[in-house]
């Protein structure tokens, strides 16, 4: 299980997550294959990638996420939003 | 002896506040030098104030002048700057208090509760079992309060009880199952 | 060398330990570890070793050894990078079906390291699509005759599989298969809640629980096998028709000239080749960006468990769907369980708990019988997931390099049809009509293949 160091509640397990995934690109308007590309080419690294998650069963707040795919390790949490617009987190 | 008991509550205000300003003019209104930061509650002047997302806070139990309130507090908010939402019916109150309380919980929740990490002012939004509850310490040495659906409230009163009636952290003693 | 040791080492291969003539079922059916590691674990398994006497004396037609292990040759006719089972079969079938026996597979771990020995062997051919169907359904026959083919028992056992429903959504949705596959001659029932009682008595068709059944769909000639007994036979098989398996060998880059691949580098160097088969489950997009191109390929864990030992209880693999859960019962007796795949990427071979804690509460719903068993262990899978739940099985933009990829959670039953399209397709540069609709190129024509959900947890 991973553990997730939300920057608004400190320290949470997993299921209290929902993984976002990878970011999406911007859809183009020309040909198929980038369509293609947009729709259903996703980065899928081994080491370290950029992912978004969001803290459903906390501050509901998403976050980005840098974590080994290899590891499991989690090495940056930050959140989307700056922390000035709110107040600084935990 | 455990106690597990559902507390009334008169009313649950939901509070959005967008902006410094905004945030200072409610603290105002409500009688606290501060909003509370996150995972941290406070008493105001109309019951518990709880953080529960950067814009986002609840007061509870909410004690006097209880129709005008929402309006007052929408007002020190400013029209543009967040809202007052009454959600009384939205959660209930379920307070456990006992000397073992911190260990029934550990038998459902996944947070460190021990006094110096969860400490009189923490509050916190997690998970009981499946079920998504908000989590406040109250004072006093091992007390704390569970603000739960409605929905999922027979589902964590019997992970609560279960763990009262089998405290699996204790050591069974020898022979027995 | 003892046998748990030769496993681990991993580049040599016992035999399996049934010597002689066949033994009964139940004999038979404990001789390598269920699901999950056999080799790692068989040790604790195996009452006494049997001793060199008996050994020597079954030596002429048990051999300690099922395949040769030999040194890469400079240039082979075709490479086939993965030796998990669609790799194996690939090899196989190239010989046999077409000849070509100037073959490698070359394997980065030991054969069958992979989801090949991970995977919880269910098999069916009951998908929805008319393009999935069809392969299925060859490789369902095919895994009739296999074991003879192979001379090997691959333990393959067709007791049958129900797929549970809980609403009247999912119950139409399954009537809805049940009938597509009696449109393509594949064996289909929907049984009525009494009557999945009757063909399954430890299932709870109770009204009063959360999911109750509303009735599931059956295919009778559905089963399982044993995995690893389908990499041992494989590998002796193409072993002995010429095809050099090397192990301990990562490809880590390809000869490319003119847009046409030449060749693999290894980590025991360069090997040239005619055509290059990718068969790399769960690191598939590793080696196509190592050769230049894009698969929309994802890796994820996929997680199983099994129990302790028991008496036969569960004639059939029930799955449900919206419960996430899916059961059977070995040969041996463990109680075998998988569910959903996990919810990140990983290639790390393992997953999170709550997977398996849900999982459980699913299968303690579904059979009150099972709340006496224990987890013996739990392990994950890396698997590749494509955008439609079907494989990728063709030509790619690089001449004479093909690609098989995307089995995600369904690919040990395909094993046999896999080997047998593939082979094909290396062999003659054309997909075989079985697999020509599951190429690449389809994400940008949207002629999708989509199978998400017509295997609730999709195995
Ligand atoms: C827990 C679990 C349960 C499953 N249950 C079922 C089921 O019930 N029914 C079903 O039909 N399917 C099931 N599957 C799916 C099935 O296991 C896979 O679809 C199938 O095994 C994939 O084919 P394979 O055996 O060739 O893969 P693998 O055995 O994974 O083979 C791929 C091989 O490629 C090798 N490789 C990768 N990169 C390189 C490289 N650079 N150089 C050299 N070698 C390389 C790997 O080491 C590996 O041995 C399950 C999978 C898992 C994980
Ligand atoms: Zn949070």
């Amino acid at each position: 299980m991973l553990q997730i160091t939300c920057p608004w509640c400190g320290p949470r397990d997993e299921p209290e997550f929902h993984y976002g995934g990878e970011g999406m690109p911007l859809p183009p308007d020309s040909t198929d294959a980038e369509w293609a590309a947009v729709l259903y080419q996703r980065p899928n690294p081994a080491g370290r990638t950029n992912e978004r998650w969001v803290h459903w069963a906390g501050c509901r707040q998403w976050m980005h996420v840098v974590r080994d795919t290899l590891t499991h390790d989690i090495h940056e949490v930050r959140p989307v939003r700056q922390p000035d617009d709110f107040g600084s987190p935990a | 002896m455990i106690a597990l008991s559902r507390v009334p509550l008169a009313m649950q205000l939901a509070l959005r506040v967008r902006g410094h300003a905004a945030r200072v003019r409610l603290a105002s209104a409500l009688h606290i030098p501060a909003m509370p930061s996150p995972n941290r509650w406070t008493a105001s002047s109309h019951g518990d104030l709880l953080w529960l997302g950067p814009e986002e806070f609840l007061l509870a139990q909410p004690g006097s002048d209880l129709i005008a309130l929402p309006t007052f507090l929408a007002t020190a908010i400013g029209p543009s700057d967040g809202a007052v939402v009454d959600v009384s019916s939205a959660r209930v109150a379920l307070d456990l208090d006992e000397s073992d309380a911190r260990e029934v919980l550990a038998s459902c929740c996944a947070l460190d509760l021990h006094p110096s990490v969860f400490a009189e002012d923490h509050c916190a939004q997690t998970l009981i079992g499946q079920a998504p509850v908000v989590l406040q310490r109250l004072p006093g040495p091992s007390s704390f309060r569970i603000l739960v659906r409605p929905s999922p409230e027979d589902y964590v009163t019997r992970w609560l009880q279960d763990a009262i009636v089998h405290p699996s952290w204790r050591v069974p003693p020898e022979g027995v199952e | 060398m003892p046998a748990s040791q030769a496993g681990r080492r991993g580049f040599e291969s016992h035999r399996p330990l049934s010597a002689g003539p066949v033994a009964p079922l139940e004999r038979r059916g404990f001789c390598l570890g269920a699901a999950g590691l056999p080799l790692v674990v068989s040790r604790r398994i195996f009452p006494t070793p049997p001793t060199v006497a008996i050994r020597l004396e079954h030596a002429e037609h048990n051999p300690a050894f099922l395949w040769r292990n030999p040194e890469p040759k400079p240039s082979y006719d075709v490479v086939i990078v993965g030796g998990g089972l669609h790799g194996l079969s690939t090899a196989y079938y190239l010989a046999r079906n077409h000849g070509i026996t100037n073959v490698a597979v070359v394997e980065r771990g030991w054969l069958g390291n992979g989801n090949a020995v991970r995977n919880t062997t269910v098999i069916r051919s009951n998908y929805l699509r008319e393009e999935s169907m069809p392969l299925y359904e060859f490789s369902l026959q095919l895994w009739s005759t296999f074991g003879q083919e192979l001379d090997h028992d691959v333990l393959f056992d067709p007791r049958g599989m129900l797929t549970l429903t809980h609403s009247r959504g999912e119950a139409a949705a399954a009537r809805r298969t049940v009938y597509a596959n009696r449109l393509h001659g594949i064996d289909a029932e929907w049984l009525e809640p009494a009557e999945v009682k009757q063909y399954c008595p430890i299932v709870n068709i109770s009204p009063d629980v959360r999911y109750p059944v509303y009735g599931a769909s059956l295919q009778a000639r559905a089963g399982i096998a044993r995995h690893d007994a389908v990499v041992f036979g494989l590998a002796r098989a193409a072993s002995a028709l010429g095809v050099d398996l090397i192990q301990g060998c990562e490809v880590t880059g390809f000869n490319i000239v003119d847009g046409a691949v030449r060749g693999v580098q290894t980590t025991r160097g360069r090997i040239a080749a005619g055509r290059v088969g990718l068969v790399g489950a769960g690191r598939t997009t590793l080696l196509t960006t190592m050769a230049g191109f894009d698969v929309p390929i994802q890796s994820y864990p996929l997680q199983a468990l099994v129990s302790e030992i028991f008496d036969q209880v569960l004639p059939c693999v029930v799955m449900s769907g919206a419960l996430h859960v899916y059961v059977s019962q070995a040969h041996k007796g463990e109680l075998v369980m998988g569910a959903s795949r996990d919810n990140y990427l990983s290639y790390a071979q393992r997953g999170s708990f709550h997977l398996i804690e849900s999982q459980i509460q699913a299968a303690l719903e579904l059979y009150p019988i099972m709340k006496r068993a224990h987890v013996l262990r739990t392990w994950a899978g890396i698997v590749d997931m494509s955008p439609d739940a079907s494989p990728i099985i063709g030509t790619t933009p690089v001449r004479d390099l093909y690609l098989n990829c995307g089995w995600g959670t369904g690919g040990f039953k395909a094993t046999p049809a896999s080997g047998w399209v593939f082979a094909h397709t290396l062999a003659t540069g054309e997909p075989h009509a079985l697999n020509a609709p599951f190429r690449l190129d389809r994400f940008e024509t949207g002629a999708l293949i989509d199978e998400h959900g017509a295997g609730v947890s999709a195995h």
